[in-house]
């Protein structure tokens, strides 16, 4: 069935992707393929597919639930939804990797529900949700032009806020169907050429007498004569960019306000209409993993992590990087407004955020003789110099060549009259290529953040009543006294989600035998967030009863879970 | 019939002088208006609907009635536009935007936005000012902008301070139950008022004058009372009373300028916007540009309030002049009334409506906080927002025959026993009596209509054609604003809300723009050149009393054409001779 689907798909993208012929991500999923995916995997019986809103354009926004077995009742008898991870792919529109990984993931977690005893167990208690591409109009893209690496939706959008829309995109001037790069000769230019690879442009330091030979601009024309190039193309609102924590107001691709894009709304009410989920694992380029959040000095707290939070971060950043690695890793980057931050800033949930993929350090193969020869070689090759500027380029170009990718068009002549009597050159990587990995490498990653989900549930806190005292005050009299205990890792919520309010606190609800009364405690009261690992809090009341009446009592939070006891009177 | 009804019309509009039926010239108001309305009680959704239709299906020249959206329990959020279908396309003119009642608690600030309507439309046939302003300008009025909690606090047991929130439920007390706590109307009055217990320690005693009212014992004084809260119960068992009532939140901290969550400042939702009804409104708003003015009604305390509404986000010199002179317009126009700076003279507000206007959508908005105490006995008083409690006291003695308040009566509380039950009524406090209700519709309706008739309007003034060497061609243009908002306010421009004024050259025979200039100066001594597109010249922005000055050098023979086209002064058109 799997192998029908990817065979459609390669018919499908054959037949509408302009550089089909040139492109090496195939095999990805485009919006059709991810739905009948994503139903297909809903006919297993502990899997439910969600519709939590549509885009602009009409494309579903899809959850895909893996649900627990067993029914929770909250404080007052209610059935209770139950504690949650989401696994969230696709944050940043040209990430395709990371949706390809969610829906990998999901599909990995149902193939081990036979004999996987450890996520057996947690989705007892648990359930997972998988929303593989929060913002579908913006991904499509990949599967449809593809001239450049859109991150935004497709709504029309003033970036430039110049009163005309979407007025001065990027232009073909080579005709390859793709919007690369430009250069200009240009004596006044920032950037010259790479010593070892005139491909590769560096910035040139003035200050140590470096004499610039281009400026560097996006192929294209000014079509609105504002001395500016492609600075308001197609499209749009960027979801990573489009959420309340520092939302960058004003700048492109953020949109007029946080949260005015119809799949922020549907992903960011259908968070806070589910308040079990406790933690969040999402792809994009913001990577607390490799680069852990810090904690910020200066900042008012709630711009920063806080404290125990950090460290508990700190904690997970380490597994995570242990069994994702962190070889080559390119650096975080922190869009404002994002939503990994979202997650934890504002939700109020453990919020960990990867790279789904880079390109990996190319690594020239090993001689196979003998020392004495290899040294020959070294010395037929042409001396490398020890420029650091464009490392990631140069590697980027050598790691796709070993692989055969043809991932950078060179550099050719065009014309463009913006700059009569310049040579103009037009080149630079191939869109996508250098954030997606053909999906044959795809299988391997999913296999690694497996194992890094298995970790995360094994985390979660759980909670028991380690202890119900009863003291027999005499006359009828009792306290009693409940000690409720987190035997996991975490804590009950974030320090963030408490200092912000977003948590929900533990409820402690007692029932009482006919004829008794309270004369201290209420029927439900709350209980403060209980540390990890043994920590514990309690809760005590004063009761008149007759003797021998049983008291049963009930300790519930959405996002904790819950735990019941009995005690005799 | 028809004929002679047409000639009475006729007469009116000839003679501008309205008559009522005996005959005798009352000012003030529309004279035998076809949709007839009083106005010294409040309507509620029903009965406002009812006079928006009447007066939409009497007066289809000049307004329409549109929904813009769905409120949270379904009803329609009703805007009416007003102008002159006849005199051009409503896109194209000066628009205006008001509402009322965001805070459904505040109760007359909905009549009022809706008196306004009325005043507009029926007084269109009467009277002159009112004719040319919606003859040329375009008003779009929603007068509740929270109905579901309009009729909660109409209907239903309310204070006089809500429901401020909507209905949405919201987990108050994050207990996973919903609304599960709100107040209890014990004695069935349909007024919430406090609860008070006889305590031989208790701080609060009764005032010697007006001895229904409580007040704090000296520090060496014995008091004889505590005070048990607002009328309500634990109604979950949790031990806390009325901690989570319906709804919960404020819709006046939901708008997109400067939005901060819950933990920053109560009363923020989700997001910007993430409140329905509001989202209506920020769609209308998007896809109505011209809207160059705005104006919320509230309640109280008889304020003019401008932005900002936080320190940090502080408005250009330029742009506080004009709200200055407006704001202080309106000081004389309702006396009582203070022009205030909202963080500055009230309280900090991030992501209210009134800064999401100006700073957002570069409309210059004020929120207008009805009924000042004031009121009470026309003096200056010392007291809060509501005004002195003695005078609150008196003026319910002297001229409400004390009906505001509900004497003190024992009632039997599930969770103390036996307290008493008293207080001032939900109509008192922040709304006017009836007597004194059309005044404030009325001069509130008045400043508007002042604020409204401020709204830039583009036009050009002249123009001029010189004859050059070598067969040019030099056309000269003097582009006007007659009213004190410029055609982009100074936020405008700065974060580029509002694109330039455009003015365009066409007509005339084999027309070839070469070149065009602009200045702020009629002898041009220091122009800017436009290179790019000279046809369509970009002006920054057209100020009252600032002229803007054209100039082209084409090719080709006249005449010729001016068109100034500005997003929020409309469009005017003037040929050359």
């Amino acid at each position: 069935m799997k192998t029908l689907i990817h065979t459609c798909l390669l018919g499908a993208c054959c037949l509408f992707a302009g550089i089909a012929e040139a492109a090496p991500l195939e095999g990805y999923h485009d919006h059709a393929a991810l739905v009948s995916e994503m139903q297909r995997m809903a006919q297993a019986p502990e899997c439910e597919l969600l519709e939590i809103g549509r885009t602009a354009e009409g494309r579903e926004i899809l959850v895909l639930r893996i649900a627990g077995e067993t029914e929770l009742l909250n404080a007052v008898g209610d059935s209770m939804p139950r504690p949650a991870i989401a696994v969230v792919g696709n944050v940043e529109g040209s990430d395709l990797a990371g949706r390809e990984i969610c829906l990998e993931l999901a599909q990995r977690v149902l193939d081990s529900l036979d004999d996987d005893e450890q996520l057996l167990a947690f989705l007892q208690q648990h359930d997972l949700y998988f929303l593989p591409s929060p913002s579908p109009d913006a991904a499509e893209y990949f599967f449809g032009a593809a001239d450049f690496e859109r991150d935004t939706n497709g709504s029309p959008f003033d970036d430039d806020r110049d009163g005309r829309v979407d007025e001065d995109p990027g232009e073909d001037l080579n005709g390859d169907g793709i919007l690369t790069m430009m250069r200009v000769e240009d004596p006044a230019g920032d950037w010259m050429d790479h010593p070892d690879d005139p491909r590769v442009l560096i910035r040139a330091k003035r200050e140590e007498n470096e004499q610039g030979r281009w400026s560097l601009y996006s192929e294209g024309t000014d079509n609105d004569g504002d001395e500016k190039w492609n600075e308001d193309g197609q499209g749009g609102v960027d979801f990573n960019r489009n959420l309340t924590f520092n939302h960058d107001g004003g700048a492109a691709g953020c949109g007029p306000w946080p949260v005015s894009e119809a799949e922020t709304r549907s992903v960011v009410d259908w968070f806070y209409n589910n308040q079990q989920i406790c933690m969040v694992l999402s792809f994009g380029p913001e990577d607390n993993i490799r680069a852990p959040w810090k904690n910020e000095h200066g900042k008012l707290m709630h711009e920063s992590a806080e404290g125990s939070d950090i460290s508990i971060l700190e904690h997970i950043a380490a597994k995570g990087s242990e069994l994702l690695g962190k070889e080559n890793f390119p650096g975080s980057s922190n869009p404002r407004g994002s939503f990994a931050d979202w997650a934890y800033f504002h939700y109020g949930a453990w919020s960990i955020s990867t790279r789904a993929w880079w390109v990996p350090e190319y690594k020239p193969e090993e001689p196979a003789e003998g020392e004495a020869d290899a040294e020959g070689k070294e010395a037929e090759k042409p001396k490398k110099s020890d420029e650091k500027r464009g490392a990631d380029e140069i590697n980027a170009l050598q790691w796709f060549e070993s692989q055969g990718i043809d991932g950078f068009v060179d550099w050719t002549d065009v014309a463009n009259p913006d700059f009569p009597g310049r040579s103009v050159q037009v080149g630079g990587f191939r869109p996508y290529l250098r954030s997606n990995p053909p999906a044959a490498m795809l299988s391997e990653l999913a296999t690694k953040q497996l194992d890094f989900l298995r970790e995360l549930t094994g985390m979660l806190p759980a909670i028991s009543f380690s202890e119900v005292e009863v003291d027999d005050l005499g006359e009828g009299l009792y306290r009693v006294t409940a000690h409720v205990a987190n035997s996991g890792y975490l804590p009950t919520s974030t320090r963030k989600a408490a200092s912000i309010r977003q948590d929900y606190p533990l409820n402690i609800a007692i029932s009482l035998p006919d004829g008794a009364s309270l004369l201290n405690g209420s029927l439900r009261g709350r209980l403060d967030r209980i540390e990890g690992l043994g920590g514990e809090s309690e809760y005590s009341w004063l009761v008149v009863a007759p003797q021998g009446g049983r008291i049963s009592l009930v300790v519930a939070s959405p996002s904790v879970g819950m735990a019941r006891a009995e005690a005799e009177l | 019939m028809r004929f002679a009804i047409l000639f009475l019309i006729c007469a009116l509009i000839v003679t501008g002088t309205a008559l009522a039926d005996d005959g005798y010239p009352l000012i003030g108001r529309p004279v035998d208006p076809k949709v007839p309305a009083a106005w010294d009680f409040y309507r509620d959704y029903e009965a406002q609907t009812q006079l928006l239709q009447d007066l939409a299906a009497a007066h289809p020249d000049i307004c329409r009635l549109d929904s813009i959206g769905r409120s949270w329990q379904g009803r329609e959020m009703w805007v009416m536009t007003i102008t002159n279908f006849a005199t051009g396309e409503e896109l194209h003119k000066p628009g205006f935007w008001l509402d009322g009642g965001i805070h459904a608690n505040e109760v007359q600030a909905s009549d009022a936005a809706l008196y306004t309507a009325w005043y507009l439309i029926e007084g269109y046939s009467q009277m002159r000012q009112i004719r040319e302003i919606v003859d040329s300008q375009v008003f779009y009025i929603l007068p509740m902008m929270s109905p579901d909690s309009r009729d909660i606090h109409l209907h239903e047991a309310a204070t006089t301070h809500g429901p401020r929130t909507g209905q949405r439920p919201i987990d108050n007390d994050r207990d996973g139950l919903f609304d599960e706590d709100d107040d209890d109307d014990l004695d069935g009055d349909g007024h919430i008022v406090s609860m008070r217990v006889r305590d031989p320690n208790g701080r609060w005693k009764e005032d010697e004058e007006y001895p229904w009212m409580m007040v704090r014992a000296e520090a060496d004084e014995v008091g004889g009372w505590t005070m048990l809260g607002e009328e309500g119960f634990d109604n979950d068992g949790d031990g806390m009373i009325n901690e989570d009532g319906a709804g919960g939140y404020d819709p006046n901290r939901d708008w997109g300028y400067d939005w901060q969550p819950g933990h920053i400042q109560w009363g923020a939702y989700r997001y910007p916007f993430s409140l329905q009804e509001n989202r209506a409104v920020a769609d209308f708003a998007l896809a109505h540009p011209n809207i160059g003015g705005a104006q919320s009604f509230h309640n109280a305390g008889g304020m003019i309030l401008s932005g900002p509404g936080a320190e940090e986000n502080t408005y250009s010199r330029s742009d506080r002049a004009v709200y200055d002179a407006i704001g202080q317009r309106g000081e004389q126009m309702l006396p009582g009334y203070t022009y205030m700076i909202t963080w500055e003279d009230l309280y900090t507000v991030h992501g209210g409506e009134l800064d999401w206007w100006y700073a957002s959508m570069g409309a210059l908005s004020y929120t207008n906080e009805l009924w000042t105490s004031f009121n009470f006995f026309r003096t200056a008083n010392d007291g809060n927002w509501q005004g002195d409690r003695q005078d609150q006291a008196r003026f319910n003695d002297q001229l409400l025959f004390g009906e505001a308040f509900v004497p003190w009566h024992e009632v039997e509380h599930p969770d103390y026993g036996m307290v008493e039950v008293g207080g001032y009524k939900k109509s008192y406090g922040r709304q006017p009596p009836a007597f004194l209700l059309q005044e404030e519709l009325h001069r509130n309706m008045a400043f508007t209509v002042y604020h409204a008739s401020q709204l830039p309007r583009i036009r050009v003034d002249n123009v001029s054609v010189k004859q050059l060497e070598h067969g040019l061609t030099e056309v000269t243009a003097v582009i006007v604003n007659d009213h004190q908002i410029p055609t982009r306010l100074s936020v405008a421009e700065r974060s580029a809300l509002v694109r330039p004024d455009l003015i365009t050259l066409s007509g005339g025979s084999g027309l070839k723009v070469l070149t065009a200039m602009r200045d702020n100066d009629m002898f041009f001594r220091r122009p800017r050149e436009q290179e790019h597109d000279p046809q369509h010249v970009e002006v920054s922005a057209v100020g009252f009393s600032d002229p803007v000055y054209v100039r082209w050098i084409v090719r080709g023979s006249g005449p010729f054409t001016v068109t100034a086209d500005s997003v929020k002064g409309g469009i005017s058109e003037l040929s050359s001779q």
